[in-house]
């Protein structure tokens, strides 16, 4: 069994040898490098029996064996092979490289990355990190790749435990914290409580940050703002500058930035607030959905020295690219709902515009009789046409009642009510309308009932509404009109049932009978009476079940609590 | 010359009272209906030059009669003006379908 090994910024790597390891900077390789310097295909070694050969595929700038150029070389214990800008110590006969739990799941991840992150290795050219590409890298060039952030976050820890500096309750701490922010950018369209979660759980996966900031740019003004802030320090809030410099370069690059040390950083150098806040590492990465940068994450600690690593900066990378998604996601829902809004406020006033005008046409037709009565003196025309003129003034009464009752948010205003005598009383206001369509009116009461606390304002309303349809459902055929109460069931629900023998409904006509402004009475309905019936029951806790067969009839069933119903006044 | 008859066919009576007080001054007879069926029925006897019919009525609609009345040989030629609130595209099509009505004039309040 042997391995190779070589150092990294995060400490040591090391590798397995398998029957052909090939060494180069195309992802495909067993052994990929970000190694400008190295060949497509540098080199491979190949196991042959018990030994280990090294051969160079033909490279551009050569492979060495302890600083001796070579083409084919048996590898000896503790030999140092020099391949671009990487150093590859050969160890005989070493254990397997100790791995964290998840081994095998290790192996698939890689390969993922490894595959996904073909466009990116080549790009890497020039890089001064001797390394495998870095998954901060592969984000950046390979657009295919941010789709896949939840698999790529698991990946990412993956690629950070191979770097084997981590401890399994480390890892299984960012993997926790990946899931929370994978969970949180699942859960929620809300952005604000999304970008709460999405900082809390950053302070889980690194563990050195003593800060953090979701910045957002304005889509109308342009200008960044903060969105969410946090400081690890309980109760402390969190304050003071970023670099604009630094912010500023991560979102105009779409490149994340990280700096292990404000200090000596070049690119800080004007940035005076940053180090005079005593903060030493930074990583930024910026949110980007599809072409449009969004803003960006920003995470500082005052902690010195390698607070955070290049894994640091791939995992933020993951989690801004699900930030990222999640917010676009958001603003097209918010988008959406807007335009929904603004449909239905045009429904509405369609509506609202035809009742009104009907009623207008009313009383305009009533003063025209009116004057005609005048003109001609008479006195009986006189009276027709004022009487048109009331009747229409008490349906704009009523619709006006039943707009404010449909859209402000009450609670009943409950009285100990009788209500076989308010559903007669009810059916006396309808009996002359019921007469003069020749329908019959019948009150079947339950003396064994006894007072209901309701609002009887409210239930007299509904009545009204279910009788008069009962009797419109009627008119013309003659018919029957029936309304029966019946004392609280097993259910503890009081029930007024108001059935006719009228024209029924057909299935279509059921389905929209509580939507506003849907009437089939045309200019002598206003759509409302249903859906205010409805919500003034919902707000005593009942409810309301309409059975209906086209040419037999219909029945409105009212189920209101034996009890008052306790509402949450909104 | 004998006075013109018009049929007004409306289920509501405000509307039946607005009409003739809109035209008793032009000099002409009329008669009332409140449904389909009567309108159909009052045609046949008064034999009105108008009809005026509303489209929304229970029981037979303005179309219904419509399509009735353009069906009798005896009423086919009287010409109709329905009323309605709701400016019914479909109806309109379903009465030129129907109605085998070939002069079909849309007016809006």
């Amino acid at each position: 069994m042997a391995t190779i090994s070589w150092s990294t910024p995060e400490g040591r790597q090391e590798r397995l040898l398998g029957e052909v390891t090939r060494i180069g900077r195309a992802p495909q390789n067993e052994l990929p490098f970000a190694d400008g310097a190295m060949s497509v295909v540098h080199a491979r070694i190949v196991r042959e029996g018990e030994s280990f050969v090294i051969e160079d595929v033909a490279s551009r700038n050569g492979t060495f064996v302890n600083d001796q150029r070579v083409t084919r070389q048996v590898l000896r214990d503790g030999d140092v092979v020099a391949i671009g800008r990487a150093r590859l110590t050969f160890l005989a006969t070493r254990r397997p490289p100790p791995l964290p739990a998840a081994g095998p799941r290790l192996e698939v991840c890689q390969t993922l990355l490894w595959q996904k992150g073909g466009a990116a290795a080549s790009d890497a050219q020039g890089s001064s990190v001797a390394d495998a590409p870095s998954l901060a890298q592969l984000l950046r060039s390979d657009k295919a790749y941010r789709g896949v952030s939840s698999v790529s976050a698991v990946a990412a820890v993956a690629s950070e435990m191979e770097r084997a500096d981590l401890n399994l309750a480390q890892v299984r701490r960012r993997l926790k914290a990946t899931y929370e922010i994978s969970q949180a950018t699942a859960a929620t369209l809300d952005a604000s409580e999304l970008l709460d979660r999405v900082l809390s759980a950053l302070f889980g996966i690194f563990e050195a940050a003593d800060r953090a900031f979701i910045l957002l740019v304005d889509p109308q003004s342009k200008e960044v703002t903060t969105a969410a802030a946090r400081c690890r320090a309980a109760g402390a809030a969190a304050q003071g500058s970023i670099s604009k410099t630094a912010l500023d370069q991560a979102m105009r690059t779409r490149e994340a930035i990280l700096c292990q040390d404000t200090t000596s950083d070049d690119r800080f150098a004007e940035a005076v607030s940053i180090v005079g806040l005593g903060i030493r590492s930074l990583m930024i990465a910026p949110l980007v959905f599809r072409d449009e940068v969004l803003g960006a994450v920003h995470v500082d600690t005052a902690r010195a020295g390698r607070a955070f690593t290049d894994g640091d900066l791939e995992l933020l990378c993951v989690a801004a690219n699900q930030v990222a998604i999640c917010l676009a996601n958001s603003r097209l829902h918010d988008k959406v709902v807007a335009s929904e809004r603004l449909a239905a406020v045009g429904q509405t006033l369609a509506g609202l515009t035809h009742c009104i005008k009907n009623i207008l046409q009313g009383i305009k037709g009533g003063a025209f009789i009116l004057d005609k009565g005048l003109e001609k003196g008479e006195l009986e025309r006189v009276q027709k046409g004022w009487e048109m003129v009331r009747r229409n003034n008490a349906f704009m009464e009523e619709l006006v009642y039943d707009l404010l009752t449909y859209s402000k948010q009450r609670a009943p205003e409950y009285v100990a009510t009788d209500l076989n005598a308010l559903c007669s009383e009810t059916c006396g206001y309808v009996a002359e309308r019921a007469k003069a369509n020749n329908v019959e009116l019948a009150v079947k009461p339950d003396a064994a009932l006894d007072k209901v606390e309701v609002d009887p304002k409210g239930i007299r309303r509904c009545l009204l509404n279910f009788v008069g349809n009962a009797v419109d459902a009627c008119a013309g055929n003659g018919g029957c009109v029936t309304v029966e109460v019946r004392g609280p069931g097993a259910d503890g629900l009081v029930r007024i049932q108001v059935r006719d023998t009228g024209c029924g409904m057909p299935k279509e006509t059921i389905a929209k009978l509580f939507t506003v402004f849907f009437s089939t009475k045309g200019s002598k309905g206003t759509g409302l009476g249903l859906p205010v019936s409805q919500k003034i029951v919902e707000e005593h806790g009942g409810r309301i079940d309409v059975e209906s067969e086209p040419g037999k009839g219909t029945t409105f069933t009212l189920c209101l609590p034996n009890r008052r119903h306790e509402t949450v006044n909104l | 010359m004998a006075r013109k008859k018009v049929l007004i066919v409306d289920d509501e009576a405000d509307v039946r009272d607005f009409v003739q007080a809109a035209l008793e001054d032009e000099g002409y007879d009329f008669a009332f209906g409140s449904t389909g069926g009567e309108a159909l029925e009052k045609a046949a006897a008064d034999k009105p030059d108008l009809i005026i019919m509303d489209v929304q009525m229970p029981k037979k609609d303005g179309f219904a009669a419509l399509y009735d009345l353009r069906h009798d040989p005896a009423l086919k030629a009287t010409p109709v003006i329905l009323l309605t609130g709701i400016a019914e595209k479909a109806g309109v099509r379903f009465s030129r379908e129907t109605g085998d009505c070939s002069n079909i004039t849309e007016f809006s309040s």
